[in-house]
């Protein structure tokens, strides 16, 4: 059971959340918080295991999730946090990712109506890895692909397990998600980073694929701009 | 200028009638002046000139007038007393009379000359400030009220008039030398020649008074060349002294005559130089010699050079007053271009103020439409997509799959709002700085296009705007002309003092004609103008286009 706290200014959407919820066995909603003030007396009150949290709300209305999402990932590390937000731009992944990136997870506004995905994102952030929304994959990728870099080099389907990397899946998932067998998709892995020079990295095995830090430096690779692709 | 109407003033006539105008004044230049500001005055027409009530009459007898311009000081006449009359035989006629003070006339406007119902609110700043203010092709004024060129005409008149009395009081002291001492018949004959020139120089001064100063210039001159022969020829042992008369009617003449003209002058000054020195030392026919008695040669000389030295400290005086006359001029003039220029220089600061106030609401206004659009529709779109996802799990298959579709489409428009939103007013460029804005707007650019902005601070939000809108109008372009194969590079430098976009693409470029006719570097310019920057837009070497816009700033803080 996955205790989690719901944080949405917009009463709808709040309660659509709610109700969405209230149909799944696995999470419980313990709190429901209009603003970040709420969000802090329930952190206490309700010892959440994820917080679902917009990115936009009172007084700024710009980027208070992000920030309280970065709050909770210093202090209370224990707590996953899943950002929804209004924009498809990886900026705003990127200052996420100045944290770290366990247990933290960004996914576009839209998806909540998407049962499925909502409750995969929240399932990732409560083991601590990290979830992404694929449309911001999607716009990273265009945005290298127009940029002529490295990216032609990988074939359709390295392209497609790199982005589900830089998504959040693990290996399994990802093999479940295109059909294939584990092992297909570790030579898919083990062909991109070598294409991208990700494995110059020692840190960066292939073998150590799963944790957050590959995810994220997928997620890192495809998000810089594509001014050093061979230009 | 001080004004008086003594008629009504005319009235503002519902059509475009042209109000006829009959300038009288006894000043040539004045008319000449007037004249040119009323051709430069709409629907005023200049249809007569008059020196004094004859001419004017004349004028009134043959053309349609509606307006008299009046001097009050005529010559010989009162222009009120003109006035009158005109207004006697014309009563519909209307009149301005003008008034100058003698030292220094004011200045005339074109304001003036408007009928009072088109007449512009009182403005303070005189001709030549206005002249550029209103970019209006009026002159600046100093033909027009010309105090010195009255004056030097009254200074030249007055030398001209002690010059004349020396040379009747001279005329007088040889008829007395004949008289009493030196009978002689040369001597007496001297009498013509200085007595013709107190004549001429009559004429003179009549001239000066027509407005003729180089007529009187040249009469003076001749006169004086004349006495100085005649006078050498009969009396040789003064001939020093009278070469100062011969040269003095060159000093007079610079203000009055044309270089040309001078020249001429100085030419024949000089042959008369040597005409007068070789006569002084070799004549020796007329019998008055340096073996008259000694008393009556010093007491020649000594007339002679007390005369000669009147006239000179006259001219002196004349010549310093008249330098001091300029010097007040042009201190003046000063005063007013300074005026003007702190007033054009104040104007400039207030429209660019304006300028980037309304920049600076214009991006306010985009940035709250940008919040209502995300927080108002996208929420609700966002509450309307979450319920129809808690629907669809309630009901059969064939009925979900409808609302599954309901919601996609819910969620396309959600992406759409998101783009619109985006396109009004991008989020990061707030928070995050231009830097990042960019970045992203490079993102979404259909070319590709790379981006180097590494390190840069964050600025004022009104210059990073400014910057930002432009680059995107500078990626719209490149988009449009550089053609599908090219490749775009955006450039942004901080230094302590400015800030520096460069959009360079590797297209094919555009004509200048599609530069000139569109209004992307309009628009370019008008932005990045408001906060006191500039665009340069041009082709690169080895093709392809590049927009600089360089901004003055100072960084507010690292980013």
């Amino acid at each position: 059971m996955i205790r989690l706290v719901i944080v949405e200014d917009d009463l709808l959407v709040r309660e659509g959340l709610i109700s969405l919820f209230a149909a799944m066995d696995d999470i419980e909603v313990v709190a429901a918080c209009a603003d970040v003030d709420a969000l802090n007396l329930a952190l206490t009150d309700a010892e959440p295991d994820v917080v679902l949290t917009d990115i936009r709300m009172p007084p700024t209305h710009t980027d208070e999730g992000i920030r309280a999402a970065m709050d909770i990932h210093r202090t209370r590390p224990g707590i996953g946090v899943v950002v929804l937000s209004q924009y498809a731009d990886p900026e705003y992944v990127l200052s996420l990712l100045d944290e770290g990136s366990d247990g933290l997870g960004y996914l576009l506004k839209e998806r909540v109506s998407d049962v499925g995905h909502l409750r995969r994102a929240i399932e990732s952030v409560a083991r601590g890895e990290s979830a992404i929304d694929p449309k911001i994959i999607d716009v990273l990728i265009s945005a290298r692909r127009r940029g002529a870099g490295e990216i032609d080099r990988l074939t359709a389907r390295e392209a497609e397990v790199l982005s589900l990397i830089a998504e959040g899946m693990n290996n399994t998932t990802i093999a479940e998600q295109l059909v294939v067998s584990d092992k297909a998709v570790q030579k898919h892995i083990n062909s991109i980073f070598s294409k991208l020079d990700l494995g110059g990295d020692t840190d960066v095995k292939p073998s150590s694929y799963g944790s957050p830090r590959t995810e994220w430096a997928a997620f890192a690779w495809l998000s810089v701009p594509a001014i050093g692709a061979g230009h | 200028m001080y004004m008086a109407q003594t008629a009504l003033p005319v009235e503002h006539e519902s059509g475009d009638a042209t109000v006829n105008v009959l300038v009288v004044d006894d000043q040539r230049s004045f008319r000449a002046a007037a004249a040119a500001v009323i051709e430069l005055t709409d629907r005023f027409a200049l249809v007569g000139e008059a020196e004094g009530a004859t001419d004017a009459q004349a004028v009134l007898g043959t053309e349609p007038v509606d307006l008299v311009l009046m001097d009050i000081n005529l010559r010989d006449e009162s222009g009120i007393d003109v006035t009158a009359s005109l207004l006697h035989d014309h009563p519909q006629l209307r009149v301005i009379l003008r008034h100058r003070p003698p030292a220094r006339s004011g200045h005339m406007r074109g304001d003036a000359l408007r009928p009072q119902g088109t007449a512009q609110p009182s403005r303070t700043h005189r001709g030549v400030g206005r002249a550029r203010l209103d970019g209006r092709a009026v002159k600046p004024e100093t033909s027009f009220d010309d105090p010195h060129e009255e004056d030097a005409a009254g200074r030249l008149r007055r030398a001209i008039l002690v010059d004349e009395v020396a040379a009747a009081l001279g005329a007088v002291a040889i008829a007395l030398l004949y008289l009493g001492v030196v009978r002689n018949l040369w001597l007496l004959s001297l009498m013509i020649p200085v007595g013709g020139l107190a004549v001429a120089l009559r004429f003179a001064r009549r001239e000066i008074d027509r407005g003729n100063p180089s007529r009187a210039v040249t009469i003076h001159a001749v006169g004086n060349w004349v006495v100085g022969v005649s006078v050498t020829f009969v009396v040789p042992f003064i001939w020093p002294i009278l070469m100062l008369t011969v040269l003095m009617p060159l000093v007079l003449a610079v203000p009055h005559v044309r270089r040309r003209h001078l020249v001429t002058l100085i030419a024949t000054s000089v042959g008369i130089v040597v005409a007068v020195s070789l006569l002084g030392l070799t004549q020796m026919a007329t019998g008055i010699t340096d073996d008259v008695s000694p008393w009556i040669r010093n007491t020649v000389v000594i007339s002679a050079l007390a005369a000669v030295f009147i006239i000179i400290v006259v001219i002196v005086w004349q010549a310093h007053s008249q330098n001091e006359a300029i010097l007040l001029q042009v201190m003046a003039t000063n005063a007013d271009l300074a005026r003007s220029e702190e007033e054009l220089a104040h104007q400039a600061v207030l429209l660019r103020d304006s300028r980037a106030r309304l920049a600076s609401v214009a991006d306010q206004e985009r940035r709250r439409i940008e919040r209502d659009l995300h927080d108002g529709a996208q929420q609700r779109l966002v509450g309307l997509a979450v319920r129809l996802g808690l629907l669809s799990t309630q009901l059969d298959e064939s009925h979900a799959a409808t609302v599954d579709t309901m919601r996609d489409e819910i969620n396309s428009a959600i992406e759409e709002l998101r783009e619109l939103a985006h396109g009004i007013y991008p989020p990061q460029l707030a928070r995050e700085g231009l830097a990042v804005a960019l970045r992203a707007a490079a993102r979404r650019s259909p070319l590709p296009t790379r981006i180097s902005a590494d390190q840069l601070d964050r600025y004022a939000p009104d210059i990073e705007n400014a910057l930002y809108f432009c680059c995107l109008e500078a990626l719209q372009n490149a988009a449009k002309h550089a053609g599908d194969a090219a490749s775009i590079v955006i450039d942004l430098q901080g230094s302590r003092t400015t800030v520096e976009l460069r959009v360079t693409d590797d297209g094919r470029g555009f004509q200048s004609a599609e530069v000139d006719s569109g209004s992307g570097l309009l628009n370019m310019k008008d932005r990045v103008g408001a906060v006191g920057g500039t665009v340069e837009i041009g082709p690169l070497d080895g093709g392809g286009v590049e927009v600089r816009a360089t901004v003055p700033a100072t960084a507010r803080s690292s980013s």
